[in-house]
């Protein structure tokens, strides 16, 4: 059994470029460009016909058009690999987006609505982790694919998979899995979510904290958020900044867990090593949102410039949009077989319903932060 | 292979070590100092 220690090598289960050549990334970017436009344009084109020929239909936002032409675009005439690299940017134009909407954002509403979802998430976490092992365990997958499940549906999706890979020494067929059982219940979260949180009468904050307590991955929380209403997109963003911080907690106690059974590498003694692991596995774009809200909180920010990077985080998020629906491959989600996705699916339903009850208790109950 | 091609590669190794995390917040953090200096354009949506 070795010790894992923190070498500079680990810093790759992070999310990086794919190439090393800048004009590899040229055209999957302006594909997402085009895609987002597309999106950005379909719904007003397709507002301006409704209205033309007097159809009672709904607004379709421009998040779901992008996402849809992206999805048909993959699905259909396939994405040529010529594209691949610019269009995986997709995680980068979500951090910036992310980065720079914290100018939308003071220091203390962060710390109010953080803090309240903390205590949400923490409860959220402990209920549906506990239901995906227990799941897992009865339909027979491997302890490490419901760990994987576990750490996916209830922290941050592709991104915590990502990092608890190499700490708990799991194979490669049970991360794709992981993986792909993730993104398929995002997408079915990114359609499901806003028809349901309308129906039940959610406001706002109310589904954005839904939406970032209940949706597994960052792109699909902020588009679910958003396809909902601005203001519950910033909310959702907030709330899964703060789950994403507490990957490293996660999965240092998973990989504890597996070390402690002689099947994953020990982690190194001591509360420095640990402090390294828990660093290392930290989403540092959550620092770059503190300090730019901190600069807005300091009032550096004239109102119109605050205008312009709340403009330009929806622009990065359009284009995250349109990544999202080019990186959904259906077949490739059908070829993991049943039984993750099953899994997956009740973890889904589990975490949903958890959420809802926690947000409408906190909320409507308790009238915790109502006013925040 | 030649100086030029080992210091290509080796500033590529150099980019390529930096995460994706610290890439969005350095670009993001640029495009903030340009709003607070008051010299982003206005950006239309």
């Amino acid at each position: 059994m070795s010790t894992t220690r923190i070498e500079p090598v680990e810093t790759l289960d992070e999310p990086t470029f794919t190439s090393g050549q800048p004009l590899d990334y040229v055209p999957g970017i302006l594909l997402l460009i085009a895609v987002g436009l597309l999106g950005k344009y379909a719904q007003i084109w397709w507002n301006a016909l409704a209205k033309h020929e007097h159809w009672r239909v709904p607004d379709i936002e421009y998040v779901l058009w992008a996402i849809v032409i992206g999805l048909v675009i993959t699905n259909t005439i396939g994405l040529h690999r010529i594209f691949r690299p610019g269009v995986q940017t997709y995680e980068f134009w979500l951090k910036a987006g992310i980065v720079v909407l914290g100018a939308r954002f003071v220091l203390g509403d962060i710390a109010k609505l953080g803090a309240l979802s903390l205590l949400q998430i923490l409860v959220d976490m402990a209920v549906a982790g506990t239901v995906i092992i227990v799941a897992a365990r009865a339909f027979g997958l491997s302890g490490k694919l419901g760990s994987l499940l576990a750490i996916g549906t209830s922290i941050c999706g592709v991104s915590a998979i990502v990092a608890a890979k190499g700490a708990i020494r799991a194979r490669n067929s049970e991360v794709s899995y992981a993986i792909a059982a993730i993104l398929a219940l995002g997408a079915v979260a990114l359609f499901v979510l806003p028809p349901l949180g309308h129906a039940i009468g959610l406001t706002d904050r109310e589904f954005g904290l839904w939406a970032g307590l209940a949706v597994d991955n960052t792109a699909e929380t902020t588009a679910t958020g958003y396809l909902f209403s601005d203001h519950a997109g910033k909310i959702a963003v907030l709330v899964k900044s703060t789950r994403n911080a507490l990957i490293g907690f996660v999965v240092l106690g998973f990989a504890l867990y597996w070390a402690a059974r002689g099947q994953a590498d020990e982690i190194a003694p001591g509360a420095k090593a640990k402090a390294a692991f828990i660093w290392q596995k930290f989403p540092k774009f959550v620092l770059g949102f503190l300090a730019v809200s901190a600069i807005a909180t300091a009032g550096w920010l004239t109102k119109g410039q605050t205008a312009n990077l709340a403009n330009v985080s929806k622009w990065a998020f359009l284009l995250t949009f349109a990544g999202v629906g080019l990186n959904t491959d259906i077949r490739q989600i059908a070829r993991t077989g049943w039984r993750p996705l099953l899994v997956a699916v009740i973890g889904l339903t589990v975490v949903a319903s958890v959420s809802l009850g926690i947000v409408l208790l906190t909320s409507r109950v308790f009238h915790w932060g109502v006013g925040a | 292979m030649g100086d030029g091609d080992t210091a290509q590669r080796g500033w590529h190794e150099r980019v390529g070590s930096v995460s994706m995390d610290w890439w969005a917040t350095l670009v993001a953090g640029v495009i903030t100092a340009l709003a607070v200096a008051d010299a982003l354009p206005k950006i239309p949506w």
